[in-house]
């Protein structure tokens, strides 16, 4: 095998036992890698009935079959399992730098089940596995912990931790890589916690990996990494960030505002797009392992009731969540928010849009002072946000921290009072920071087939709708136009394909809008060594979007849950999308129908499973 | 006639805000050419704040901002 190792670790925390073994090359060739590799390993060894915070929970941590190249872009990986914020199947993936260095101790992916005894971590050197006490980090923040790490083992040992968040199992805790690269979404800090395990920590002694074809693989590393860097958007995310054009999202109405009531706010845009991050407080641009865009902030803010020390800036998705989606332009707030988000170990997004959601019950009177440990949760007010709110979540203190840590569908569910209808989710994980209404009405189709949940990275819809994504080789040339429903259950057809292939492959989608489909096929030939043609390739994204569904099946899902909240479909009341409607119902039978999927169960039929190779899988659903 | 320039956001980095002078008949899609605007953004124009089809005629005294819907994060 080239490109993967082939070689996973077992880990059952419970008695310590670790052994790596291999899984059947079969399973690499038809669900590639990442989260579908995790999502085939899970259907084949997962336990169903397990809670996701019991012992017998499995979490796995999946690198894809670039993890080691120095390619712009190749160096994510994801988590997966049963996810304790939905109770079905959940994949977070993050950039960073842990994946080349799995890669290169030997392993492409862990898993890990059971609970150790007391605080643990998971130390990996080469083939040297062993889980070591880790009881003097628990209970510490996220930069400390990574700290004293380097500072035990050395700076080349590479790091996941988790938080306090993660520790007292609040439902969507993050993991960070580095004190800076997160799984956020979907809560496998949280699983870490109930394992007792505080942090993974792997160095690799050699730095060196085999690929099938070294000559092809060379040329095309030289062309791509030179395309990547040379491309508009590439230029655009190194000098401003991910939050660059968040001023023309707000122009389009993609940018929410105040838990997804409004959608336009011009002085907003200006207050905390990139480019004054930019001005104001950028230090330093960084990046994942060996990618050439360097899309990540370095940020210091003085001067300010939010002053942090020169670290991590934030992400778009933060500064959103953290800014418009709760009222406050306030730049300086939303860097100091993710900061204490990453040190707390919470998912920004998710912290976000409960803290909006209950905002907006407090505005209404769902909830009360009383009902928050006297508390008051005002649009806007940051200071309570970031040393009350945050804080309080990540201890689950008080009713408030017990409340808003279950995330905002149970904590609508608990307080009632119709307040699930201003939640913003699908499938229990709430909505990131791009409001279908206004960014494009694929994206509706997008959050609602995501397996895991509201999700804008699950398939590159955000960026076909802007007009960024073009395959001619396979006839996918859309001129579409955002608000509509023209042409998008057509258009999903291959975006949650190639969504599929880039988070299997683990690829970054920044970096491989640039990536053609025949050098896609060109980069698993000439790296894992495969005989792909396109339609073989695209075959096995099909197989992995199909997979992830007949898990959550089997978690009791069927097509009545592909579905948004009344919240994100209602017409938008403000900006450019005011008024319009979004047809979610017709573009959602459309899109059953192409993709051969029953309108009532919500999984592929027999045939459609048989004619992409599923037959063993078929016969466990039907 | 004349127009004036108000691009948004990241088509900053291509185009400053300006008064200009530009030939009768002129559209949106012809001012982002003009304006050397890369291809590969998409745009969207709005036209003393109401959003435009790039093809319809300009008129003098315009106020156009041009937004991409380029986004990330």
């Amino acid at each position: 095998m080239k490109g993967n190792t082939g070689k996973i670790i077992n880990v059952n925390l419970s008695d310590g036992a670790v052994h790596a073994d291999g899984l059947p090359e079969a399973y690499y060739r038809t669900y590639i890698g990442g989260s579908g590799l995790a999502a085939k390993v899970f259907w084949e060894r997962g336990n169903f009935q397990a809670d996701p915070l019991s012992p017998e929970a499995m979490l796995i941590i999946m690198n894809g079959p670039f993890a080691g190249l120095k390619l712009s872009g190749a160096s994510r990986n994801s988590i997966a399992g049963c996810s304790p914020l939905t109770g079905h199947w959940g994949d977070s993936s993050c950039g960073g730098f842990l994946a080349p260095e799995l890669r290169y101790a030997g392993y492409d992916g862990i898993i890990i089940t059971g609970k150790a005894e007391k605080p643990s971590m998971l130390l990996i050197e080469d083939d040297q596995i062993r889980a070591v006490d880790a009881t003097a980090y628990w209970g510490k923040g996220i930069e400390e912990v990574n700290r004293a790490i380097k500072e035990k083992y050395g700076r080349a040992y590479r790091s996941l931790v988790i938080g306090p968040a993660g520790e007292n199992l609040v439902r969507y805790a993050a993991i960070l890589n580095e004190a800076h690269h997160a799984f956020g979404r979907a809560g496998f800090g949280a699983v870490m916690g109930s394992k007792n395990l505080k942090a993974i920590v792997v160095r690799a002694s050699r730095k060196k990996m085999e690929v099938a074809d070294p000559v092809r693989y060379e040329d095309l590393r030289k062309e791509l990494n030179l395309k990547i860097k040379e491309s508009v958007t590439s230029d655009v995310l190194h000098v401003n960030g991910t939050a660059a054009n968040l001023e023309g999202g707000v122009y389009s109405g993609d940018v929410p505002i105040r838990n997804f009531t409004s959608n336009f706010w011009e002085e907003m845009g200006d207050a905390l797009t990139g480019s004054t991050l930019t001005e104001q407080y950028l230090t330093k641009r960084g990046a994942c392992a060996f990618c050439g865009i360097a899309c990540k902030r370095v940020v210091e803010v003085e001067n300010s009731p939010f002053a942090i020390p020169k670290g991590p800036g934030p992400e778009y998705e933060t500064i959103v969540a953290f800014g418009s989606l709760l009222g406050s332009m306030d730049l300086a707030a939303a860097c100091k928010a993710g900061r204490v988000c990453n040190d707390l170990g919470m998912d920004t997004i998710s912290s976000g849009a409960t803290i909006a959601w209950a905002m907006e019950a407090f505005e209404k009177g769902d909830i009360t002072r009383d009902d928050m440990d006297g508390v008051e949760l005002r649009w806007g007010d940051m200071e309570t946000v970031i040393h009350t709110v945050l804080p309080m979540i990540a201890r689950r203190e008080g009713r408030l921290g017990s409340l808003l840590a279950a995330g905002s569908v149970s904590a609508a569910g608990e307080i009632d009072k119709h307040s699930i209808d201003y939640t913003c989710h699908s499938k229990g994980l709430e909505a990131p920071m791009h409001d279908p209404r206004g960014g494009g009405h694929g994206m509706a189709l997008t959050y609602a087939m995501s397996a895991r949940g509201a999700c804008h990275t699950a398939d590159p819809m955000l960026f076909v709708e802007m007009g960024a994504c073009y395959y001619p080789e396979i006839g996918f040339e859309y001129e579409l136009e955002p608000m509509t429903d023209e042409h998008k259950p057509e258009a999903a057809v291959t975006s949650v394909e190639l969504g599929a292939i880039e988070n299997s492959a683990c690829y970054c989608q920044f970096a491989d809008r640039e990536i053609s489909i025949p050098e896609w096929v060109d980069l698993f030939n000439s790296v894992a060594g495969y005989d792909w043609d396109m339609e073989e390739m695209m075959r096995a994204g099909r197989r992995v979007f199909y997979l992830k569904r007949l898990i959550n099946f089997a978690y009791g899902l069927r097509a009545r849950d592909d579905d948004l909240t009344p919240r994100l479909l209602e017409p938008a009341r403000d900006g450019e999308p005011e008024g319009i409607e979004v047809n979610f119902v017709g573009m959602k039978e459309k899109f059953y129908r192409l993709m051969g999927i029953d309108a009532e169960l919500g999984i592929p039929t027999k045939e459609r499973l048989e004619e992409f190779g599923m037959g063993e899988e078929a016969k466990r659903v039907w | 006639m004349k127009i004036t320039v108000r691009p948004v956001g990241v088509v900053r980095r291509f185009a400053e805000d300006q008064t200009i002078v530009v030939r009768a008949g002129l559209n949106s899609r012809g001012l982002i050419r003009k304006l050397g605007i890369p291809h590969e953004l998409k745009m969207i124009s709005f036209v003393n704040g109401t959003r435009v089809d790039l093809n319809e005629e300009l008129k003098d005294g315009d106020e156009v901002r041009l937004v991409t819907l380029l986004t990330g994060g």
